[in-house]
């Protein structure tokens, strides 16, 4: 039910958009489809919509941009990915593990997603330089940055030893990103403790068993449903006094101490340029994957001073937000 | 005189494609010759302004790898000392800010040891003490202060180069820095080019390192084949070739030569030549006007030759038709009208002749020609008015023709008549006589009319005797196939009226006095054989002439008897020295008695 009028909503904004459209020709059709609530994904939707504002879509005649909403529910998202089918887009926009769930429907349809994980690993993608499907996107470069992480988590706390690390055992890539932070871990001289959640609810109880566990510190991997969650998390770190990091900005302004990673809303707003690449006649098989060509660093400082601890310089220097 | 339709207008395309040929050849030769220059002037200008582009565009580039070279020699001002590694990172970390597109920096000391790598991606690491000195990168900064590496394509995609520094002191060690190149894309995207032209870049071996099109450098594109690199190795001259998307376009290129990488500005044929194409285009519009006007001159002109030399032609037809009077006008002042004129002398010189013709046609029938030709040349018919003059007239026919035209067949008088006429025509042709008339077998010719000579009575009485020997012999021939016919003869001389009488279309030539008639009773009375002559005719040939009185005759319609002699012969010559055939007439009563 919540799905639904969640649905009806994200869909009523652009009814006028569509209903004005003259319907001269038929407008050129793009499916959005996240995994997130809209409360959650409308700020990347918005992303993508200034960046085909950018290229001259988007402008009432020209095209009609629908979204659909997951509402952290891979059920949910499973189910949607029929109905964006069904609705017949000319290229569906999929964020994150919506990706994954499209790419088991095999549509049709050129998909560009944005996906956390190595695409060729997920198998979304031949290769970086020649996709060779259907499919084609920017990858975020999340298993990179998790020894990067630890490395941030060490330098603001020089005498931490066993860091938490919160993973949802869903996403495909979990393994190799555990096996990543294992090492990076390692490298800086942490040790880690893996919890992992489902669901939001399962989150929560894992929250409480790293409380009991007694971490210096805690990593959460960049999955939708954690950085949905990122507020709660926030609360539980401040009540708890545990530093968290993870990768997306998202996640530090929410009211978390670090993010390093690539700049989502950025590279959201690249996957206009792939939707304009394909709605022009380039193949999904001959676009590059790309791969965000900046990372940046997020410090919360308020949280800092909630946490009561201190920023060093190596850490600011290189921050490219600090939130006061 | 009659041309077929093809052919009637044959001279006016002739001329007009003669004409409108020659000027559009001149127009056409000047018209190409100058759009050739423009084509080399502005296709060389277009080559320079591009090539000037591409080196713009390899001065940004290498300006742009030059402030990360700048920026990395940063690190390396410092000698290498533990207690600055964190000062160091601090750089380094500093240095990454700074530069996105540098993604990691690795830093040894001065023995070539590494100190420091601090990564956007991986864990830092500080002091591992790692022996680096075999690396080129290592090896390059410390033989050539800079050093960049072959490009290398992360994920088989992305391009990176290695890009290696030393400081100014042996001991401050090696700066290497790993370098984005998808970064370029920045500086590329933003070079100019024309519209629709593109900057794009390529390392040495020819593969595509930025171009605006970010996923042609992440396909890792190979481009050492494509005619614009080749080309590129050999000259820097601009070539046409076909650019990254297919379309001909226009290549300029320029080195970079630190890094020995080539960018090259491709711009579309049809956009980098439209200022060509343009003017090319003017070139050709005035080209086409003039050969309109060419044309339409061309028309003009060669209706101007031709339409009088067709009112000409139609004049010969008419003439050539028989209308003499026909006359051609043509006022164009030139050689057509003099020939016009000519022409029309020409009609009427022919109509003159015509004429004349024809009056000879009517002269010949009653004069022998040497006369009518005297007539003729002399002034004409004035000749033939009437008039009045002292003639010799003589009256000649056949004795017994009445009864042989009736007792034979018709076919043997034709012929008699015919041998007949034939001996004594050629006589008075001889004797230039005129011919007066000729009914059935009777003749009269005159002397002296219409042309006066000298000795009218002396020519009458020769012919009279040439004649007489003439049918004698045709007479003995007549004899032979059993025909009796006998000839008579009379010569009178007098004053008689002469002119033409008839009517339009028949007009004879005739005389009208008592002399014709004397010479005509005359003839009747001779018998066969005598040539019958008067007093006056007499006086005038009795000193060659042997005649014989017949005695006074009494003649019908004339009122007094007229003394008649029978000319027997005539002897010797006289003194126009001609004929001198003594004809021997019969006797008189021998020639009687056979009739």
């Amino acid at each position: 039910m919540i799905g639904r009028r969640a649905f009806i909503n994200g869909t009523l904004c652009l009814v006028g958009t569509t209903f004005s459209a003259r319907a001269q020709r038929p407008p050129v059709r793009i499916a959005w489809l996240s995994p997130t609530t809209s409360t959650d994904g409308t700020i990347f939707f918005q992303e993508l919509l200034t960046g085909l504002r950018e290229r001259g879509f988007v402008d009432q005649d020209t095209a009609a941009i629908q979204p659909f909403w997951g509402e952290d529910s891979p059920d949910r998202v499973a189910r949607l990915v029929g109905e964006v089918i069904g609705s017949k887009p000319d290229v569906i926009v999929a964020q994150g593990s919506a990706a994954l769930a499209v790419k088991q429907a095999k549509p049709d349809i050129p998909v560009v997603f944005g996906y956390s994980g190595d695409p060729v690993q997920a198998g979304l993608v031949d290769s970086f330089a020649r996709p060779g499907g259907k499919m084609t996107g920017i990858s975020y470069l999340t298993l990179q940055l998790v020894g990067k992480r630890m490395e941030l988590l060490k330098e603001v706390l020089p005498q931490a030893k066993h860091v938490a690390v919160l993973a949802n055992p869903q996403h495909p890539g979990d393994r190799a990103e555990r096996k990543a932070s294992e090492d990076g871990a390692a490298a800086v001289g942490l040790q880690i403790k893996y919890f992992e959640a489902r669901t939001i609810p399962q989150q929560m109880e894992a929250l409480a068993a790293i409380e009991k566990a007694g971490v210096d510190a805690a990593m959460m991997f960049p999955v939708q449903n954690i950085i949905s969650n990122r507020r709660a998390i926030a609360e539980w770190a401040i009540r708890t006094k545990t530093p968290t990091v993870s990768g997306w900005a998202q996640f530090a302004e929410g009211g978390n101490l670090m993010s390093y990673g690539p700049n989502l809303l950025a590279a959201t707003r690249r996957l206009a340029a792939f939707a304009e690449a394909i709605l022009k006649g380039t193949s999904p098989a001959e676009l590059p994957v790309e791969r965000p060509t900046r990372v940046e660093l997020v410090v919360n400082l308020k949280a800092a001073r909630a946490l009561g601890i201190s920023i060093p310089p190596s850490v600011l220097i290189r921050a490219d937000n600090v939130i006061e | 005189m009659s041309a077929s339709p093809g052919s009637k207008h044959r001279l006016f395309r002739k001329y007009v494609a003669l004409i409108a040929g020659v000027v559009s050849l001149a127009l056409f030769a000047h018209g190409g010759t100058e759009a050739w220059f423009l084509y080399q002037e502005q296709r060389s200008l277009l080559a320079r302004v591009q090539i000037e582009q591409a080196e713009a565009a390899a001065t940004k580039i290498s300006s742009y790898i030059g402030a990360i070279e700048g920026q990395i020699g940063w690190t390396t001002q410092l000698p290498w000392l533990a207690a600055t590694t964190d000062q160091r990172r601090l750089d380094a970390q500093r240095l990454l800010r700074q530069v996105p597109a540098i993604t990691s920096l690795t830093q040894t000391d001065g023995e070539g040891r590494e100190q420091l790598r601090v990564s956007r991606f991986a864990v830092d690491v500080i002091g591992s003490g790692v022996d680096m000195t075999a690396e080129p990168a290592v090896i390059g900064a410390l033989t050539q202060k800079v050093f960049y590496s072959p490009i290398y394509f992360l994920n088989d995609s992305e391009p990176y180069m290695h890009l290696a520094l030393t400081g100014p002191r042996r001991d401050s060690g090696v700066s290497i820095a790993e370098v984005n190149l998808k970064f370029i894309w920045e500086v590329v995207s933003k070079i100019e080019a024309g519209k629709m032209g593109v900057a794009y870049v390529v390392d040495v071996v020819g593969r595509l390192i930025a171009h605006p099109d970010i996923s042609r450098v992440l396909r890792k594109t190979d481009l050492s084949g494509t005619e614009q690199v080749r080309a590129a190795r050999i000259s820097r001259d601009v070539i046409v070739a076909e650019g990254t998307d297919g379309r001909r376009v226009l290549s300029a290129h320029a080195p970079i030569d630190a890094l020995g990488w080539t960018v090259f500005v491709d711009v579309p044929l049809d956009e980098a030549f439209a200022p060509l194409y343009g003017s090319l285009m003017r070139t050709g519009l005035l080209l086409l006007v003039g050969v309109i006007l060419a044309i339409v001159a061309a028309y003009i002109l060669a209706r101007r030759m031709v339409v009088p030399i067709r009112r000409l032609q139609d004049g010969v037809a008419r003439v050539g038709g028989g209308d003499l009077g026909h006359r051609v006008e043509i006022r164009t002042g030139d050689e057509i009208e003099a020939l016009a004129d000519q022409f029309n002398a020409m009609s009427t010189d022919l109509r003159v002749a015509r004429e004349r013709a024809e009056r000879m046609g009517r002269l010949r029938r009653f004069l022998s020609p040497q006369i009518a030709e005297v007539i003729e040349s002399s002034g004409g018919e004035s000749l033939l008015e009437s008039h009045r003059r002292e003639i010799t007239a003589v009256f000649c026919d056949l004795r017994g023709f009445t009864a042989f035209a009736e007792s034979s067949s018709p076919e043997d008088v034709m012929r008699v008549l015919g041998e007949y006429h034939a001996a004594l025509g050629a006589l008075i042709h001889e004797y230039e006589g005129t011919l007066e008339r000729f009914v059935g077998d009777g003749l009269l010719v005159l002397f002296n009319d219409p042309l006066p000579c000298p000795d009218p009575s002396v020519r009458a009485v020769r012919m009279s005797v040439e004649m007489r020997r003439a049918i004698g012999e045709l007479a003995e021939k007549w004899r032979r196939y059993g025909h009796a016919l006998g000839f008579g003869m009379g010569i009178a001389h007098g004053f008689a009226t002469l002119g033409r009488i008839g009517f339009e279309g028949r007009f004879d030539y005739s005389a009208i006095g008592t002399v014709v008639n004397l010479a005509a009773r005359l003839c009747s009375d001779a018998k066969d054989g005598e040539i019958l002559i008067e007093g006056k005719v007499l006086s005038a040939v009795e000193s060659f002439t042997e005649v014989q009185p017949v005695g006074e005759l009494e003649l019908k319609g004339l009122r007094r008897p007229v003394a008649a002699y029978n000319v027997i012969s005539v002897t010797g010559s006289d003194s126009r020295e001609t004929k001198s055939a003594p004809a021997t007439a019969p006797a008189r009563g021998a020639a009687g008695s056979s009739a």
